[in-house]
């Protein structure tokens, strides 16, 4: 049997047309679906973005001992920038610490009280991978130049515990809303399916091949996931316009809830692969049983 | 393959639905020939439509061989079954007509879903439906047509792409003796094309009247073959 596209895209045209209550009952769902999908996806994208910042905010700040002569304070911050866990090594002299210190606390007592300057100097590290901070002070707690070293392992270790749950959830919540949505899709198309059970019946008895009765449906639910994940993404879009950018450039400016241009095309990206696969994997299950011989 | 010469050969066949007590068909074994006019009889339940699922390979049975046109439908491949259909055309008690479809359609859809070129439905349609006296009535839709009128129209999608064999199960099961008469007239003019025709009826008066291969079936056996036989139980 050959593969005939034109009569194939012809034959599920029609039938998306003449069944069309049917038909819309599918896009629906599909819509529906992808729509719950991708505004969990959002969301996720967002807590992502939070998450990601409020780690990288975990950083090692060295102490340096007054005593050590600028060369070795150099030396030290050659060597940490050769460790691959390590990021960038800022240098922080006594005067950069005060004046930041003034800055902070501009109009406060504190400033007015301070005489001369008891800052020590520091180099403050950002990682790479801010896991890895408890390995890094460490390697570092030993070491003479440094007096003192601020990290609070305890802190760093809930933080990441929390994130780790947080991303968890995260996961396991996109995955059972993805699988509930393609049981609910598959139905749909099963429902159209039932309704021209006849015709496939008919097909069968009188010899056509099981790819040929195939095809229609395959495409129409192609077509069916297709238009539904059109849709979930103009109504994503819309709400992304009108809250989330919203939010992003007013009262919540200072919050990461970024979701930047790209991981939004991601996401387009996503829908419409998952609303195709969906929609002919679909028809595919659904036809299964119709076409015992 | 030289040895079998029957269009239809049917080697003690028996068959188990499963969870069943008793089997459906019983060591059957029977022959039609190329050409034959052939009535299967008997109650209800007797495995009338169990015997004819059979041929159409939409069951396969527990123990038995069943060649149709010298092709062996126990060891078939599944993608050869659509072929082995080509060649079988069915009739139903129920139509099975597309409502959606005019008669026209309905029967150019049945060449279409086989792969024939749109040249060879546009010559074979209006034919076929002048053979069975539909030719006023192409654009008909079946809700338009008496119920005789809808065999006829099943009857010219099952012959449509000439199939040397046409299968019917009760195909005047709905329709009063006149028009039930017409259509089996109908199917005699197909059998006198030298197409293989087995009905499967549980209409004594037609049975009696045509005087063609009486097969009777009781409880899944086998208990009478008869040439130019009668209904023959009492009821």
């Amino acid at each position: 049997m050959s593969f005939r596209p034109f009569y194939f895209l012809k034959e599920s045209l029609v039938s998306f047309k003449k069944n069309w209550v049917i038909s819309m009952a599918g896009v629906t769902t599909v819509a529906l679906s992808l729509l719950l999908v991708g505004s969990f996806m959002l969301f996720a994208f967002a807590m992502n973005s939070l998450i990601k910042s409020t780690e990288q905010k975990v950083e090692v700040v060295l102490f340096l001992d007054q005593g050590v002569p600028g060369e070795s304070v150099e030396a030290l911050q050659a060597e940490l920038m050769s460790w691959e866990e390590i990021k960038n090594v800022l240098y922080v002299s006594k005067d950069q610490a005060l004046e930041r210190l003034k800055k902070d606390f501009k109009g406060s007592e504190i400033v007015d009280n301070i005489t001369g300057n008891p800052l020590p100097a520091s180099l403050e590290i950002t990682l790479k991978d801010p896991q890895k901070a408890n390995n890094v002070v460490d390697r570092l707690k030993d070491r003479p130049e440094i007096d003192d070293i601020m990290h609070d392992r305890e802190i760093v270790e809930k933080l990441f515990a929390v994130t780790r749950v947080a991303r968890w959830f995260i996961a396991i919540f996109v995955g059972l809303l993805a699988f509930a949505s393609l049981l609910l899709i598959a139905n749909a198309i099963r429902l159209a399916i039932y309704a021209r059970r006849k015709e496939v019946t008919i097909m069968r008895l009188v010899g056509a091949s099981s790819w040929f009765i195939r095809w229609p449906f395959l495409l129409e639910g192609i077509l069916q996931g297709f238009i539904g994940a059109l849709i979930a993404i103009t109504l994503l879009y819309i709400a992304k316009v009108t809250l989330i950018d919203k939010i992003k450039n007013s009262i919540l400016m200072f919050l990461p809830i970024g979701l930047s241009q790209q991981e939004f095309y991601q996401l387009v990206f996503g829908l419409i692969v998952a609303g195709v696969v969906i929609g002919a994997a679909g028809s595919v299950v659904a036809l299964r049983r119709f076409l015992r011989v | 393959m030289g040895v079998i010469n029957a269009m239809i050969k049917v080697k003690n066949v028996t068959m188990n639905y499963k969870g069943a007590h008793r089997s459906a068909l019983k060591d059957i074994s029977v022959d039609i020939d190329r050409g034959e006019f052939v009535f299967l009889v008997g109650p209800s339940g007797c495995g009338k439509s169990t015997f004819i699922r059979l041929l159409l390979r939409e069951l396969i049975p527990t123990k038995g061989d069943i060649f149709i046109a010298g092709h062996d439908l126990i060891n078939m491949r599944r993608w050869r079954v659509p072929q082995l259909r080509r060649n079988i055309g069915c009739v139903f008690q129920d139509f099975k007509l597309l409502p959606n479809k005019t008669v026209y359609e309905n029967v150019a859809f049945a060449l279409e879903v086989i792969g024939s070129p749109t040249k060879a439905i546009r010559a074979q349609v209006p034919e076929v439906l002048k053979l069975v006296g539909l030719e006023d009535k192409l654009q008909d839709y079946p809700d338009e047509l008496s119920g005789g009128e809808q065999q006829r129209v099943s009857i010219a999608r099952a012959f449509a792409n000439r199939p040397s064999i046409i299968l019917a199960d009760e195909p005047t099961g709905n329709l009063d003796p006149t028009t039930s008469s017409g259509i089996m007239a109908l199917l005699n003019k197909i059998n006198r094309t030298g197409t293989t025709v087995l009905v499967a009826t549980h209409d004594r008066e037609m049975v009696d009247s045509m005087r063609k291969r009486v097969i009777a079936l009781e409880e899944g056996t086998l208990i009478r073959d008869q040439q130019r036989g009668v209904y023959g139980y009492e009821e």
